[in-house]
């Protein structure tokens, strides 16, 4: 927004606050705080990358309502809960959080955020995998799915002219290049999906048996993890950041990146940066690994500005919002239904993550649910990490992790 | 900048339009009025209560923010102000505590340059960051310094990171001074050219840092000198010529601190050799001269201390002229030797210098350890002799002056002289030798 806006905002403002505050719908200041997928400093480029879109949303929302004022503010993901929890406590918590699912439900059960009750009619066009991915174990829908992004390969093409399609190639490639895995769970999940494991892990929730044929492709996938770790050429690094790094250094060929991430590594590698689904595994369909954009409450809006917030809320999961606001970013898929396939073709990755869309196929939508039960809570999260570090580090073999996760996930169950 | 700086009041604005937000400032405000007008503290009569009370309102509030806490109600903020507040209420009591327990401790300059400071500065970022602008404030964009484009984060901190090499570089320089002058067994003014050095060398490095922190690197540090050398030649020639003058000093050790100079025929000590000017102290009467130190450099200057600290002075006397001069030198020679601050060795001499109008003039040479004392024992010589003197029965004759009324013309036959030969016809000036009795 202009500086002339800003200037008539002030002035506004500042009449309406002094001529009293009490006005029923008057004026009023959104907050909004997004999260950046990185642990160092925002900087100004943050800033300029996010703004062009964000504005032009903002525009349109204040054409539905003028007399709603968006500010936007960047906020690493460094310490993101205990600086919500630090302005909460004080009273200047943000009106809206814009951020992942898994540190919206961190927030909620902090009781940072309020949750949102979903009108009927809203959420018939966001699949239901997605709103599992956002919703807290006592049944409240913490925050709504926006976007999801897309997790990708990403590869030097000047060094690797062909990407790995599958496992079995990157396992043959990786003589000759250097690959790059993150050791994070939420970044390794797509090799248990490749894998199909989740039917094993679905199981282990429910609390019923796990045939032998699930609990196989559990070790083989854990397999699969130890025998690339012994591999020269493939290395697993303890973040994202590092694994971008390493590609643009020239340290690695090929890395699993997300689609939210592709603007930066366009602009430091140019032509060089190639983008290819990931590989596929023993499954037999090639399945998208997503993470979603979601919007919370804060929870110390005035009631005028919840208002606000939740009119923005109510605007940008709208299908033709949800489209513009996609083809803006051109890195992440809208959750609704609608938009989503409109705008497939033009996002990286947008064709397989079109997949989890298909909400008739219950046989589909079981992997992003089981992905959802695991994820939004800490404990089966952190147990399944655990095993995985075991797993890859040689403390416990492939099949005495895959004992470990499923009887974690069992008993946490 | 002027758009960011706006986008972050509007965001404060929309906290204006919260109520909790209203709450809480309203309190404290009124908390803070009705502190200042509480005369509750004049009715204490115990001193404990009475050094306490300042702390009660804060305390309580703090106590009110965990209260509203607890009822979910947001409170951090007024507990956020309250213990700004008592914090710097606490800062008088904690000086006047340290003092008492430290007294060598030198409190009130480590209150004005650096718990204070820090203080404002923690008080400042911490304000910034409850309200969740700290990381948006830090990078607005000032403008561009030598390619670098300079944030409010980086300038800021440049600043606070400058001003505390500056304010403290002395500290540890003093420190590696001493340690580097014990093993090396250098004098005192020696380590204290050491610290000067090291001090410099701090900063200089330090300042570096902060320029590559910035972002400036060694080509656009490069440009800098280009352009001081430039600046040099014309306006700040005096400036850079004093600056290099003190380094020179300090490495060739001639003016050190610590060392005696003769001003203007005054013996000075070199209390400081600073980038600009030295800091002296007169012994004469403490007067602080500050001297430019391209006039050490440049012209001579008498010292007492370059090499050899003992100092040679002297004290002229005159004696009538019927005394015997080697008895007068014996008595004169015992006198100084007698004195415990003259040393014996060289030891002091005394010589016939003068035949003078009125007297025969001596010169009693001595040597004292420490200059300034030299001024202080000359006084204390000319006492003793006087006494030995008068012992021995030496006078000190002095100039005298006979002042005759005449009449013109003169009497051919009396004179006005009385007692005159009565041949001497007019009126005439005699000067004659007195002497003490």
């Amino acid at each position: 927004m202009n500086a002339a806006f800003n200037r008539s905002l002030l002035t506004g403002l500042a009449c309406w606050l002094l001529s009293g505050c009490g006005a029923v719908n008057g004026p009023a200041v959104v907050d909004i705080i997004r999260t950046i997928d990185r642990s160092d400093g925002i900087t100004s480029e943050d800033y300029d990358e996010l703004t062009d879109i964000s504005d032009q949303v903002f525009r349109q929302i204040r054409d539905l309502d003028p007399q709603i004022y968006p500010q936007l503010t960047l906020f690493t993901s460094r310490n993101f809960v205990q600086h919500i929890n630090q302005r909460t406590q004080s009273g200047f918590g943000p009106d809206l959080i814009v951020t992942d699912s898994e540190t919206a439900l961190e927030l909620y059960r902090l009781d940072l955020i309020d949750p949102i009750s979903l009108p009927l009619k809203n959420g018939q066009d966001t699949p239901q995998s997605f709103l599992d991915l956002v919703t807290a174990e006592d049944g409240a829908l913490v925050a709504r799915p926006v976007q999801q992004f897309v997790q990708l390969a990403c590869f030097n093409k000047s060094r690797l002219p062909a990407p790995p399609g599958s496992l079995n190639e990157l396992a043959q490639t990786s003589s000759d290049s250097t690959f790059g895995l993150a050791i994070q769970l939420k970044d390794l999940y797509w090799s248990a999906q490749a894998f199909n494991a989740t039917p094993a892990f679905q199981a282990a929730i429910k609390g019923s048996t796990v045939s032998d044929e699930s609990r196989a492709r559990v070790t083989a996938w854990l397999q699969w993890l130890v025998g690339s770790s012994y591999q020269q050429n493939i290395r697993f690094l303890n973040s994202q950041k590092l694994l971008r790094q390493g590609l643009i250094k020239g340290e690695l060929d090929w890395i699993t990146c997300w689609s939210s991430n592709l603007k930066r590594l366009k602009a430091q590698m140019g032509d060089n940066l190639g983008i290819a689904a990931l590989p596929q595994g023993p499954a037999e369909r090639r399945r998208a690994s997503t993470k979603l954009e979601v919007w919370a409450l804060g929870k110390n809006s005035s009631p005028l500005q919840r208002r606000k917030a939740l009119v923005m809320l109510e605007f940008i999961t709208k299908p033709w919002a949800q489209k513009t606001y996609s083809l803006m970013s051109s890195s992440a898929m809208p959750v609704s239904k609608k938009a989503a396939a409109i705008v497939a073709s033009k996002i990286p990755g947008g064709r397989e993550a079109l997949n989890n869309f298909a909400q008739s196929n219950e046989k589909r939508l079981k992997p992003v649910r089981v992905k959802a039960l695991i994820f939004r809570d800490p404990l089966k999260y952190e147990k399944v990490s655990d095993a995985l570090l075991d797993t890859i580090y040689d403390i416990a073999t492939p099949q005495e992790s895959t004992k470990a996760i499923l009887r974690d996930l069992r008993e946490e169950n | 900048m002027l758009e960011a700086l706006s986008r972050e009041l509007i965001t404060w604005l929309g906290y204006l339009q919260r109520t909790a937000v209203l709450v809480q400032v309203a309190i404290v405000v009124i908390t803070v009025v009705l502190d200042k007008r509480s005369r509750l503290t004049r009715r204490v009569n115990s001193e404990f209560l009475r050094s306490v009370s300042p702390l009660i309102a804060p305390g309580l509030l703090i106590l009110l923010g965990f209260a509203m806490k607890l009822v979910g109600v947001p409170g951090g903020y007024l507990q956020y102000l309250a213990l700004l507040w008592l914090i710097w209420r606490l800062i008088e009591p904690a000086n006047l505590l340290l003092s008492r327990r430290f007294p060598k401790l030198p409190v009130e300059e480590l209150d004005r340059s650096l718990f204070r400071p820090i203080l404002l500065i923690f008080s400042v970022l911490s304000f910034f960051q409850i309200l969740g602008s700290r990381q948006s404030l830090s990078i607005i964009e000032i403008g561009e310094v030598f390619g670098v484009t300079l944030t409010v984060g980086k300038l800021l901190t440049a600043l606070v990171v400058t001003y505390l090499i500056t304010a403290y570089a002395r500290r540890p320089a003093a420190f590696v001074a001493w340690l580097g002058g014990s093993f090396l067994g250098l004098k005192p003014q020696r380590q204290r050219a050491m610290e000067v050095i090291f001090q410099y060398s701090v900063i200089a490095i330090g300042v570096m840092g902060v320029a590559y922190y910035i972002g400036i690197n060694g080509t656009a540090l490069v440009a800098v000198a280009g352009g001081l050398s430039v600046g040099i030649g014309f306006g700040i020639k005096e400036i850079i010529s004093n600056f290099i003058s003190s380094l020179w000093l300090l490495f060739e050790g001639s003016v050190r601190p610590g060392e005696i100079l003769m001003i203007n025929g005054d013996p000075c000590t070199v209390r400081k050799l600073g980038m600009r000017a030295t800091q002296l102290r007169r012994g004469r009467d403490g007067a602080e001269l500050l001297i430019p130190n391209q006039n050490f450099f440049t012209q001579e200057a008498e010292s007492y201390t370059a090499e050899e600290t003992s100092r040679r002075d002297a004290v002229v006397v005159g004696a009538a002229y019927h005394h015997e001069p080697r008895e007068v030198i014996a008595i004169l020679e015992a006198v100084a030797k007698e004195h415990e601050k003259i040393l014996s060795y060289p030891a002091p001499a005394a010589f016939t210098i003068e035949f003078a109008d009125s007297s025969i003039n001596y010169k009693l040479l001595f040597w004292v350890r420490n200059p300034l004392d030299a001024f202080g024992v000359g006084s204390d010589l000319r006492q003793e002799i006087w006494t030995a003197f008068e012992k021995n029965g030496i006078g000190i004759p002095f100039p005298q002056q006979q002042v005759y009324p005449m009449e013109w013309p003169p009497s051919k036959d009396e004179t006005l002289r009385i007692g005159g030969s009565p041949r001497q016809l007019q009126a005439e000036e005699t000067e004659s030798a007195g002497e003490t009795p």
